[in-house]
């Protein structure tokens, strides 16, 4: 059996005194795509900061690789997309599209350093923004500059993807060609951990889908997932849950 | 003889030119942190060091570098720690600066011209020493951004992924905090308190106006920053101006370019 590329055991996490999470545990394997859904406040994105450094949790433990957290320094084996990321790009920073994807190669191996210029261009028309490099990243689309982010988490070559809610204000057509983008790296075999509320949006792209509700509720294979009713049907208003759908 | 056969002429432009190249970078990274007003809080807390090294009769620039790098670490755990808004923490700093700067000052009896020299600077009478420690300030500033700058830039623009790539968000920080202070320190002699975080917004502020790139960005900021020296310097000898006060307006006159330029695109 192949070992587990993130695992969390028992991870509880509280903000103030509101508990977010509660002894959540989850592995992730190589050549998973994995939905982490829930309703808002269900602390899907907390679990993802958590599995990607941003915040230490009160209890339990996070490994990545086989290594504890605390004790991982092979970031370059992970890419990270985070939330909102238009919301990043302002009027005033006048950041083209190559320095921005230039960006994620920063703390890499120096091996990987040396080639930037040729991994940024490459990396630019494997997410299909071949030719974008010398543009301002704030005359992009939206749909576009999700993928310069996306470009951005790729250059380094890593192993396993985190996206938070990536498509965050971005239209349909360009959530369908992203997603679809995200499927073609799967096959190519990264593995991918994609924080959603939209779970009909994703459907026709994950392989597994984990659903959370300050507990894990349901984790295992997508068809499983629509198999259940219960879970599947995750309404507004049922009682089990905290918060609403969007 | 024309100004320019005048030795503390040359000692002026090439302190000042050090300055203005040096502090226009750093700049940039302050607006983009939407932290602008730090230089400005820090200045208050430069002139507290002043005030001691007159009351102690010590050296005054050592003791104002002193106390400002440890004030601009301190106000950037404060923002942490504290939880606060970034902006009132840096206002608490500039009036606690000030009011600590006031009382030493009357303690030290020295309201007079040393202090005045501090608070307006004049270029013109900076020394031989001053001119290479800008000069030393001015390589080793470009050195920390030619190796840190894009790290800085990741930080500024995107800290959480910055962070979960692995990059040491605290020491980037530091080091910014850092550079700030010590431009403050170093730029007070020449332009003085009251205008060296003009000095250091913008010529930034300008050239994120027309850049075409964060790169250009960087090498505009430099370029702005040393030419308002220029020609402050040299519009104040020809006009008999003050040196600061015209090298600032200089920089305000890049600025106003800038944004027409911008608007005509």
């Amino acid at each position: 059996m192949k070992n587990p590329v993130v695992e969390v055991e028992k991870v509880s996490f509280a903000y103030d005194e509101e508990l977010i999470l509660e002894e959540v545990s989850l592995r992730l394997f190589p050549g998973d795509f994995c939905a982490l859904i829930g309703p808002n406040g269900s602390g899907k994105s907390t679990l993802l900061k958590i599995m990607v450094g941003l915040l230490h949790p009160q209890k339990g433990r996070v490994k990545l690789f086989g290594r504890e957290l605390s004790e991982f320094r092979e970031w370059w084996r992970i890419g990270y997309v985070p939330q909102k990321v238009t919301a990043l790009v302002d009027r005033v920073l006048p950041l083209t599209v190559f320095e921005t994807v230039a960006l994620g190669l920063i703390g890499k191996p120096p091996s990987l350093r040396a080639r930037r210029k040729d991994l940024v261009l490459a990396t630019l028309e494997r997410v299909g923004l071949a030719g974008y490099a010398p543009r301002l990243l704030r005359e992009l689309s939206g749909g576009q500059q999700q993928r310069v982010f996306l470009a951005r988490a790729l250059v380094g070559n890593p192993e396993v993807l985190f996206l938070d809610e990536p498509t965050t204000g971005v239209d349909f057509t360009a959530q369908e060609r992203f997603y679809e983008l995200l499927g073609k790296l799967n096959r190519e075999g990264l593995t991918i951990l994609i924080v959603t509320h939209d779970i009909a949006v994703v459907d026709r792209h994950v392989k597994q889908v984990a659903c959370l509700n300050r507990r894990l509720v349901f984790h295992g294979e997508h068809e499983e997932f629509c198999q259940n009713p219960e879970i599947c049907g995750f309404l507004p208003g049922d009682h089990h849950l905290v918060g609403h759908w969007h | 003889m024309t100004i320019w056969h005048y030795a503390f002429f040359w000692k002026a432009l090439v302190a000042g030119l050090a300055l203005g190249i040096s502090a226009g970078p750093v700049g940039v990274f302050l607006i983009l942190r939407r932290d602008s007003l730090l230089p400005h809080a820090l200045t208050h807390v430069a002139f507290t060091g002043v005030a001691l090294g007159l009351l102690l009769n010590g050296a005054p620039l050592l003791l104002a570098l002193v106390v400002t790098v440890l004030s601009a670490f301190a106000v950037m755990e404060i923002r942490e720690r504290a939880g606060i808004y970034e902006d009132t923490a840096v206002g608490i700093l500039a009036g606690l600066g000030l009011a600590l700067a006031v009382v030493l000052a009357s303690l030290a009896r020295s309201y007079d011209v040393r202090l005045l020299t501090y608070l307006f600077g004049n270029i013109l009478v900076v020394t031989r020493e001053e001119t290479l420690l800008s000069l030393g300030l001015m390589v080793f500033t470009l050195a920390m951004l030619s190796r840190f700058g894009e790290a800085l830039l990741f930080v500024a623009f995107d800290e959480e992924s910055a962070q979960a790539s692995g990059l040491r968000i605290k020491v980037l920080k530091l080091l910014l905090s850092a550079l700030t202070a010590l431009l403050v320190v170093i730029g007070m002699r020449m332009v003085g308190l009251l205008l060296v975080s003009a000095l250091m917004v913008i010529p930034g502020a300008a050239a994120l106006e027309v850049a075409r790139s964060f790169r250009q960005c960087l090498w505009l900021s430099g370029l702005f920053g040393g030419l308002s020296v220029l020609g402050g310097l040299s519009a104040s000898v020809v006009l008999d101006l003050p040196p600061s006060g015209a090298i600032v307006l200089f920089s305000g006159g890049f600025f106003l370019l800038s944004l027409f330029a911008r608007r005509v695109k």
